[in-house]
């Protein structure tokens, strides 16, 4: 296990909140989290949970109706959430960027391949066309596209899911960003094209010591990539800790309810998966309770009144749980399930 | 053979073609009605450009003599049109006309197709109160039914060819500023327009490159249309007489309102001007609709 270095980036109590017409959304409820240099963090949870506002906030690109209502985010002595868009624009792509879920719609169609990725380049430097070009081909050669001088000259629709993802990563890698965000980046994707990204993803972090947040819903792919991970719940880490440890001794039961939803390749056939009661909780009200509550087995009567906060259980590992998960429960299931 | 090598060859496979331009205007040409529609209409714009090469008198000359046999002798081997009240070769007539009838379209709808797009891209892409009060005042605009605030305008300005042009491109704006502000709304929320913001990429650049050219294909489409409904709407304006004050103008709408009185006679000087309007707006049109399929997004994938 790696020593921990100074964070690059660190969020405190980051909240953010949707005005609509059906009321206030509260998306995120005071989250924080710290990354270093060569570090891979995940942020798990499901859909809706506030995975994808915590990152479009950070980058100050949120949605008109989305405002950040409290929290810093300090990268550098500076207050990201403080910038102005024009300060955080040279921010964007050039310390921070982001890969998006979707390659197929977040390629322009009507713009080549090589005149996106030049167009992030000539955000951030003062760059000559054939020199943009020169640098675009080797970034595509980079992220294993194969006669990358011919490819630029591509439109998206002439590249396959594959290998449009690898364009967006060479778009976000363009500036050489020491604070890479991927936001379900492997979602649209085939399962072997998956792997071979989160591969690519991985040597490009190593290679450049860059920190990478890993937001998704897999928890396969974060048990493989990261070192910490953060699970989320209406808009709170309801758990945090070291990947191996919160993976093979979750205390927060909805933690426990992730892992017990997976179908299982070495369990009996007549074990039944496990779905999680109930629906995630209506975002309209601040959060005044354990968010998790009306679908937890575990909920005690406190559950109900106060809003849990983190709390270290074991070293490195926190939950916010009134009544947390015996530490041994999730290997007596899997025991039990392989019978 | 593994998968990364598999999708190379795959890719290799679809044929690397010329850029969406090439490849829309392969599918506008292969689309039968649009085939049609620009042949024919590439013959009228011939025909108004050697008009004097084809016509084969002068559009104002008149031969009085040859109206003796009373009003007005149909087609004939020398005036294959025949002639009108005046004794005016109508072929040479319907030729010159050609002239006006394209110029006033063109003219008008580059008036309404620029101030349209202005106010319409401004509106999209700063949004709030200033999008508010453009959109209100295009409301506005749109309630006045066209034709009418055409003629009011024309009245106000004093008939006139110029002034047509004026009344046909001001009624074109708003039409032009609503499909454009809508059109640059959809564009802007799309994931690459955030992707390209995500990387830094300043503002102007995305409304110019990602936003603008997504958003221009249904206007291309519309102004084409909006052609065909120009020139008919400049024949009607020429008809109720405030087109060209000149009576020798050879406007197609003009010509149609002095014959008016020889309908029981001489119906061929209705017919013909009429015919003409009629196949120049319904070859645009087809244009028009070969245009919004070469142009659909969802063709682009092949």
């Amino acid at each position: 296990m790696k020593t921990r270095r100074e964070p690059l980036l660190s969020v405190e109590d980051l909240r953010v909140e949707f005005w609509t017409r059906r009321g206030t959304v509260y998306a995120v409820n005071g989250i924080s989290f710290g990354i270093a240099p060569g570090e891979t963090l995940g942020i798990v949870g499901e859909s809706g949970c506030g995975k994808s506002v915590t990152s479009l906030a950070l980058l100050g690109i949120l949605p008109r109706a989305g405002r950040v209502t409290g929290g810093t985010a300090t990268l550098e002595g500076r207050d990201l959430l403080q910038l102005s868009d024009s300060q955080l624009r040279r921010i964007r792509g050039r310390d921070i960027a982001m890969i998006f879920q979707d390659p197929m719609t977040s390629l322009n169609p009507v713009l080549t391949i090589g005149r996106q990725i030049r167009e992030a380049l000539e955000a951030h430097f003062d760059l000559g066309k054939a020199e943009a070009n020169e640098r675009v081909a080797e970034l595509l050669d980079r992220v294993g596209i194969p006669s990358p001088e011919a490819r630029l000259k591509d439109y998206p629709h002439q590249f396959s899911g594959g290998m449009r993802q690898r364009a967006m990563i060479a778009m976000a890698l363009a500036c050489e960003p020491r604070i890479l965000i991927a936001d379900e980046p492997t979602t649209a994707l085939d399962v072997t094209i998956q792997a071979q990204i989160l591969e690519l993803l991985r040597e490009l972090v190593a290679e450049r010591d860059a920190a990478l947040i890993l937001i998704t819903h897999d928890l396969g792919v974060v048990a493989g990539m990261c070192e910490r991970v953060n699970v989320m719940y209406a808009g709170m880490f309801v758990e945090t800790g070291a990947a191996q440890q919160l993976f093979s001794r979750p205390r927060h039961p909805y933690t426990l309810g992730l892992l017990q939803s997976i179908p299982r390749l070495d369990a009996t056939r007549k074990e039944a998966l496990r779905p999680i009661e109930g629906a995630p909780r209506d975002m309209l009200r601040p959060p005044s309770a354990c968010p998790f509550q009306p679908r937890c087995r575990y909920a005690v009567e406190e559950s109900s009144r106060e809003v849990p906060q983190l709390r270290e259980r074991e070293p490195g590992h926190f939950v916010a749980c009134f009544n947390p998960v015996p530490a041994e429960e999730w290997q007596k299931t899997k025991a039990a399930a392989v019978g | 053979m593994s998968v990364a090598e598999l999708e190379a060859r795959e890719v290799a496979l679809e044929a690397p073609t010329g850029g969406l331009g090439r490849e829309a205007l392969y599918r506008l040409t292969h689309n039968p009605g649009a085939l049609v529609g620009m042949i024919i209409l590439g013959l009228i714009v011939l025909l108004a450009i050697f008009a004097p090469l084809i016509a084969p008198y002068s559009p104002t000359e008149q031969n009085l003599d040859a109206l003796q046999g009373g009003c007005c002798p149909g087609p004939s081997a020398e005036h294959w049109f025949g002639l009108d009240e005046l004794g005016r070769d109508e072929l040479s007539r319907i030729a010159y006309g050609a002239r006006y009838s394209l110029l006033i379209g063109i003219v008008s709808v580059t008036v309404g197709f620029v101030l349209g797009s202005i106010l319409g891209a401004i509106a999209g892409f700063v949004g709030g109160g200033v999008d508010s009060l453009i959109m209100r005042i295009v409301d506005i605009w749109l309630a006045i039914p066209g034709f009418l605030m055409a003629i009011g305008i024309v009245a106000l300005l004093g008939p006139g060819l110029n002034q047509i042009m004026i009344a046909i491109g001001i009624i074109n704006v708003p039409i032009f500023a609503r499909l454009l502000r809508g059109s640059v709304l959809g564009q802007r929320e799309n994931d690459f327009v955030l992707a390209a913001r995500s990387v830094g990429v300043r503002k102007r650049a995305i409304l110019a490159s990602h936003i603008l050219p997504n958003a221009m294909s249904p206007v291309i489409v519309t102004a084409t249309l909006a052609l065909a409904t120009a020139i008919i709407d400049a024949a009607g304006l020429g008809f109720l007489g405030l087109g060209p004050q000149d009576p020798a103008t050879p406007e197609w709408g003009t010509m149609l309102t002095n014959t008016v009185r020889f309908l029981q006679t001489a119906p061929h000087l209705a017919i013909i001007p009429g015919l003409a309007i009629v196949i120049t707006a319904i070859s645009i049109n087809l244009i028009g609709d070969g245009l919004r399929e070469a142009l659909d997004p969802k063709m682009q994938s092949r």
